[in-house]
């Protein structure tokens, strides 16, 4: 009697994880399986649960196809150089900072904190307006990589300094202490001893950062217009509701855009959930 | 030499070390927005007009404005119904998916990881995804629903007003909720074992002890979820700007949407700032609702 009950929990429990597993994947593959059918296969009603004649067609036909002033592949290039550099630029000065924070004691340390956690409380459209007339009126930064660059740093690096704080705190002092004892300046230790020994937290900070910065939409899409900066997220997006495009195009070019912070994420996912996570589960 | 001497002041002085660790952070962040957000308070009281000339102060006029416009208003109240729907959808899913991922089964690490598909993917493509997932002649989601007889015939999810939006809530919550798995599974592997056991030796259910004892010890990884998604969902654009671009007859159209149509396609700014402020007012109410029903709960 016991038992029964036993396995029939156990039943339920996978018949839910089944269905969760589901309904977590089936959109994924939908739009992978519709980037491998043609253009006449794409209209058929009912749609293929299976691409019938699987073909790479559409991944040729958006990256090398000239659209408005440029072709995908060229959006490619832009996002990965933008968010490579943001990702450079937010892990060295949000590591320095977390530090900072995270061991040195002041008294305005904390303040601080909070204040970069209340920049993340403001929409992001507040802040454009202003940002959008002080990068075109005075700086001429506009259709650049270098606004992206300057724009995303911004945004993430209050995150990074978060997320590297929480891991700072969980590194043990004493060989910290160690090495200042036998006479190490504080700049040495902290390059040469807590920074190697925080690389799970460093890497944590740089998957965010990049997949964050690949994703981004809305300030990508105000301040590019060109092939010299814009990113896939506009790239795609313009295509959207355009009716001479055709559908294979616009599928493949979506799985472009995923396939790079999905195969990270996959990649990474260890430090990355550490580095989600680390802030939420103590206080 | 210079660099010993460098050391020798740090050595001493560690709130000047800590200083010059942090001042390249106050630098760009004050860049990025305590001067942005000054200013775009200050513009909010004038008026800032492509097709007027000169920036003139106005006083409260943009923002009495605001509360003249029926349909603006009405895209608060969208906005609250996103947000309160989309967060309970992943809250609710999100604690009883992680409560299953906790427990042990086959596969559980493959299944963890892929957990991180949908938090991953772009938000414009989540929107594409779902454009084609509900398209009114080819989508999946129509022919699934007409076969198993749900639906009588194709619907057009996204160009029905009543369905649009709430489409829209669930393409978010497709995408969010394995944020709220990864978070509140954290905070669950962080309960230790023994206190299930007690609850069981006291004739405690599973039900039971979910309640008084899982739920209470989440409460500051459920606090720390809700903070992060209601900022997030009130401040929804990408994927309403994919699937609907505000419409059919302005159903879609959220507050932000409002903000940028407002500032970036009529370029009227001082209003838009306007606006936005109002947009960042609600969701300090939110974050002081959200306190003050924790502060609540740890006084009982």
């Amino acid at each position: 009697m016991a038992l029964e009950r036993t396995q029939r929990s156990k039943v339920f429990l996978y018949l839910f994880i089944i269905v969760v597993m589901v309904g977590t994947l089936f959109p994924f593959y939908w739009i992978i399986n519709m980037s491998l059918q043609n253009n006449i296969e794409l209209y058929d009603v009912p749609p293929h649960f299976v691409p019938p004649h699987p073909t790479l067609h559409n991944f040729k036909s958006v990256l090398f196809q000239q659209r408005g002033t440029m072709k995908f592949y060229e959006a490619v290039f832009n996002t990965l150089i933008v968010s490579f550099i943001t990702m450079l630029i937010c892990v060295f000065v949000g590591s320095i900072t977390g530090y900072a924070l995270a061991r040195l004691k002041t008294k305005w340390g904390i303040y601080l904190l909070f204040g970069l956690i209340g920049t993340q409380m403001v929409p992001p459209l507040t802040d454009l307006i202003p940002l959008y007339v002080i990068y075109s009126r005075w700086l001429g930064l506009v259709d650049t990589k270098a606004a992206l660059i300057i724009g995303y740093t911004g945004w993430l690096l209050p995150i990074s300094v978060w997320i590297l704080y929480g891991y700072f705190q969980t590194i043990p002092r004493d060989l910290e202490d160690a090495a200042r004892i036998d006479g190490c300046g504080r700049m040495k230790a902290l390059f040469r001893i807590v920074m190697p020994l925080s690389a799970p937290g460093l890497a944590a900070t740089a998957i965010y950062v990049f997949i964050s910065s690949t994703n981004e939409f809305l300030f990508a899409m105000i301040f590019t217009s060109t092939h010299r900066s814009m990113t896939i997220p506009v790239a795609l997006a313009d295509m959207v509701g355009k009716y001479q495009i055709r559908y294979g195009d616009m599928t493949a070019g979506a799985v472009i855009a995923a396939i790079f912070p999905v195969v990270i994420a996959l990649i990474f996912q260890k430090y990355l959930v550490k580095g989600l996570t680390s802030g939420s589960v103590k206080g | 030499m210079l660099t010993d001497r460098k050391v020798g002041i740090f050595e001493k002085n560690e709130a000047l070390f800590a200083f010059v660790l942090v001042l390249p952070t106050i630098l760009i962040v004050s860049f990025q927005y305590v001067y942005p957000l000054t200013y775009s308070f200050i513009i909010s009281f004038f008026r800032s007009d492509i097709r007027k000339p000169g920036v003139i102060f106005i006083g409260l006029k943009n923002y009495i404005e605001i509360f003249h416009n029926k349909d603006l208003l009405l895209s608060f109240w969208r906005t609250i119904y996103f947000t309160v729907v989309s967060i309970s959808i992943e809250m609710i899913a999100g604690i009883a998916i992680a409560v299953a991922f906790n427990k042990s089964f086959r596969g559980r690490g493959i299944a963890r990881s892929l957990m991180l598909i949908p938090w991953a993917i772009p938000p414009v493509v989540n929107g594409i995804i779902w454009n084609w997932m509900v398209h009114p002649k080819i989508g999946v989601v129509n022919f699934i629903l007409t076969r198993l007889g749900i639906l009588e015939r194709y619907k057009p999810w996204l160009a029905d007003p009543h369905w649009a939006l709430n489409i829209i809530v669930f393409a978010d919550a497709w995408k969010w909720t394995p944020l709220v798995v990864l978070l509140i599974l954290a905070g669950l592997q962080s309960i230790p074992d023994e206190l299930y056991d007690a609850a069981k030796v006291d004739g405690a259910g599973p039900v039971k002890s979910f309640f008084n004892v899982t739920l209470p010890l989440l409460r500051w990884p459920i606090l720390v979820t809700l903070l992060l998604r209601t900022v997030e969902a009130i401040r929804v654009f990408d994927i309403i700007f994919i699937m609907t671009r505000g419409g059919p007859a302005n159903r879609t159209k959220l507050t932000t949407f409002y903000v940028w149509e407002v500032a970036f396609k009529h370029h009227r700014m001082g209003f838009g700032s306007a606006l936005a402020y109002l947009v960042t007012l609600l969701i300090i109410a939110f974050v002081f609702l959200y306190f003050k029903t924790v502060k609540r709960e740890i006084e009982y």
